[in-house]
């Protein structure tokens, strides 16, 4: 396509889009704790909520889907799901100007922890001192 | 909120978290001595156990060896490599290609200036070379899992809890228990019965009967004149069978043809000797000791009429296959056709038992169970996937062969899309004819305004090799001028590929 691209002719649509990045990668956060490594990998920007199969000829997927994992997150988080529902059907979660949310108000699981001091020593060090 | 969290108060909620969680994504534990995030060596957890070792289900497991992932594939035919290796696609090549050669040894070489003596058919060994074929292969998948590092269970493989699985062994030892963070299902599909006739696999057959046969029929009736139907129909009336395809739609090839190539197709085949049955149901058949009488009326017209066969095939199509998987024991659903139902994820509503292939949505192909058994792993690992549905090639393997990817003009037609179509026959084609090999065409399909192709069409020798071309060029959404300014070498069947795309949006020289 080069040849044309000098003439000025045309534009091709075959264009190099430029190297591979994948979503969510640059979310990565790794700890060392004693001799193995702990990687948390948060891809936010896919939506991982569950939605039709591309191949999928019915027009929604059935409630099974949503109430399995209502019921699934009431023993602890669902993780790598932001919700049951599809989530454009969903207000945002985002506070109004001059609104502000109090930790308390959510679950408890979301509430700040208790930091011992050799936990905090843990992680700022890599565990390097942990037998 | 978490934005509104400190660093290190954020890190902790997510330690506990990993801590409680039973599901290998997304946050993963990594021994640095060890490769990867794989349970334990030696503990009876998996990372992953893939039920199913067809196409879908032996990449599937590959794919998660490869990922680090602690896995086992449970295959309960004694063999690897599913349907696909044992009776569809590789076993019928074998008898595609060889019965070719004897076709065009016998009908074919003479007026290439060859001259051979009294052609005959061996058929014990024909089907002696196919076995060969097949056992190579379905070996080669045995090694590769060695290499991998993929625990290999030969058994029957029960759903019993969401996170265990039972198996019973082939050789009927005693069943033993899997435990497995991630499911993957991939239990492919089984030949669809016809009512009324039951399967013999001598007299009334499926493709795996018809991969099988003892002695060419003398007369054969195909029910269905897909894909499957065309292909075998081809190999016996190759051979020497008398061979009438009965199909209820008005065209051959199924409806993912686009019309014009399944036109040239049953021309093509109608010169070869086939007959063709179009717009016909099959009502019954009545089975003797010495015939298959098939009755058949018109779909229009309502007639009447019988068809004597010795053998019939029955290839009106697949069905997921989910025989004994225990869906029923943890609730898994499945549609009105038997697929078990997904997200987008391949996520069944269990989120950790994904499924691929046959036995779940979209075309039964083995290449595409191969792409979703990858993106399946990935998502596990990675937490993104990649199948493109609008790319995935559908080839036919009779002579000439028939391949195509993206919409047929009679789908285009139907989304009310602006097209130009491009056209090149073989028969102006330098390499075809120096090949003596002349049948068939290139057609391009491409958005009118943009010139983006939609789709491509192949009937050629050669085109299930082509359309590899035809199907990357849709993955980059290139326009037909696009393929039409790349030099394609001369003198080669693909000059067809580049001036049907000329012909898209100018004009072929060579036409």
């Amino acid at each position: 396509m080069i040849a044309s691209r000098v003439l000025r002719a045309r534009t091709p649509l075959i264009q190099f889009l430029g190297k591979r990045s994948i979503p969510g990668k640059e979310r990565i956060l790794s700890v060392c704790i004693c001799k193995f490594k702990l990687i948390l990998f948060y891809p936010e920007s896919i939506d991982h909520s569950p939605r039709l199969h591309p191949q999928d000829p019915h027009p929604s997927l059935p409630t099974s889907f949503a109430e399995y994992r209502v019921r699934a997150s009431q023993h602890g988080p669902l993780t790598g799901y932001r919700s049951a529902s599809s989530t454009a059907t969903r207000p945002s979660i985002q506070p109004k100007e001059g609104e502000h949310f109090d930790r308390n108000e959510l679950p408890k699981r979301f509430w700040r922890l208790r930091i011992s001091k050799a936990e905090m020593q843990a992680i700022e060090d890599g565990a390097a001192i942990i037998a | 909120m978490l934005n509104l969290l400190t660093k290190s108060s954020a890190l902790r909620p997510a330690l506990r978290a990993h801590a409680r969680c039973r599901f290998a994504a997304p946050f993963y534990t990594i021994n640095p001595s060890r490769r990867g995030m794989a349970s334990e060596a030696g503990s009876a957890e998996h990372d992953v156990v893939v039920i199913g070792g067809g196409p879908g289900g032996y990449v599937a497991a590959i794919k998660a060896a490869q990922e680090g992932l602690k896995t086992a594939c449970i295959e309960k035919r004694g063999t690897l490599g599913g349907t696909c290796l044992n009776v569809g696609c590789i076993p019928s090549k074998s008898l595609l290609n060889n019965s070719q050669i004897y076709h065009q040894i016998k009908h074919d070489i003479e007026k290439r200036g060859i001259e051979v003596g009294e052609v005959k058919l061996n058929l014990k060994k024909m089907m002696q070379a196919k076995e060969t074929s097949v056992n190579g292969l379905t070996l080669g998948i045995e090694s590769l899992f060695k290499k991998n590092g993929v625990d290999y269970v030969k058994g029957t493989g029960t759903i019993v809890g969401e996170h265990e699985i039972k198996v019973a062994p082939i050789d009927g030892g005693k069943p033993k228990s899997l435990r497995a963070k991630n499911i993957i299902i991939a239990t492919g599909s089984e030949a669809t019965p016809f009512p009324g006739l039951e399967i013999d696999e001598k007299r009334i057959i499926t493709s795996t009967g018809a991969i099988a046969l003892t002695q060419v029929p003398k007369k054969m009736v195909v029910i269905g004149g897909g894909i499957i139907g065309l292909e075998m129909g081809s190999v016996w009336s190759r051979l020497g069978a008398e061979v009438t395809v009965v199909e209820y739609l008005g065209q051959i090839g199924g409806p993912g043809m686009d019309t014009d190539m399944a036109k040239t197709m049953q021309r093509v085949l109608a010169k070869q000797g086939m007959k063709f049955k179009l717009k016909t149901k099959v009502m019954g058949g009545d089975v003797s000791p010495d015939k298959v009488i098939v009755n058949i009326e018109g779909a229009e017209s309502g007639k009447a009429e019988t068809l004597d066969a010795d053998v019939v095939l029955v290839a009106i199509g697949r069905r997921p296959y989910t025989y004994g998987l225990g869906l029923e024991n943890i609730g898994l659903e499945t549609d009105e056709r038997g697929r078990i139902i997904i997200d987008q994820e391949y996520r069944t509503k269990v989120p950790h038992i994904r499924v691929i292939g046959d036995v779940t949505f979209g075309a039964m192909l083995a290449h595409k169970a191969e792409e979703e058994g990858i993106a399946a792993v990935e998502y596990i690992k990675h937490g993104h996937g990649h199948v493109n549905y609008g790319a995935i090639p559908s080839v036919m393997y009779t002579h000439p062969e028939a391949a195509w990817v993206g919409l047929t003009e009679q789908e285009c037609k139907t989304k009310g899309l602006s097209i130009n179509i491009g056209v090149f026959p073989f028969s102006a084609n330098s390499r075809a004819r120096t090949n003596l090999d002349t049948e068939g065409l290139v057609k391009f399909i491409a958005d009118k305004e943009t010139d983006r192709i939609l789709g491509i069409h192949i009937v050629g020798s050669n085109a299930g090799e082509m359309i590899a071309e035809g199907v990357l060029a849709i993955e980059y959404g290139a326009s037909a001028e696009d393929i039409g300014r790349t030099s394609h070498a001369h003198p080669t069947l693909s000059e067809a590929f580049k001036e049907a795309a000329m012909a898209t949006y100018g004009k072929p020289i060579h036409s």
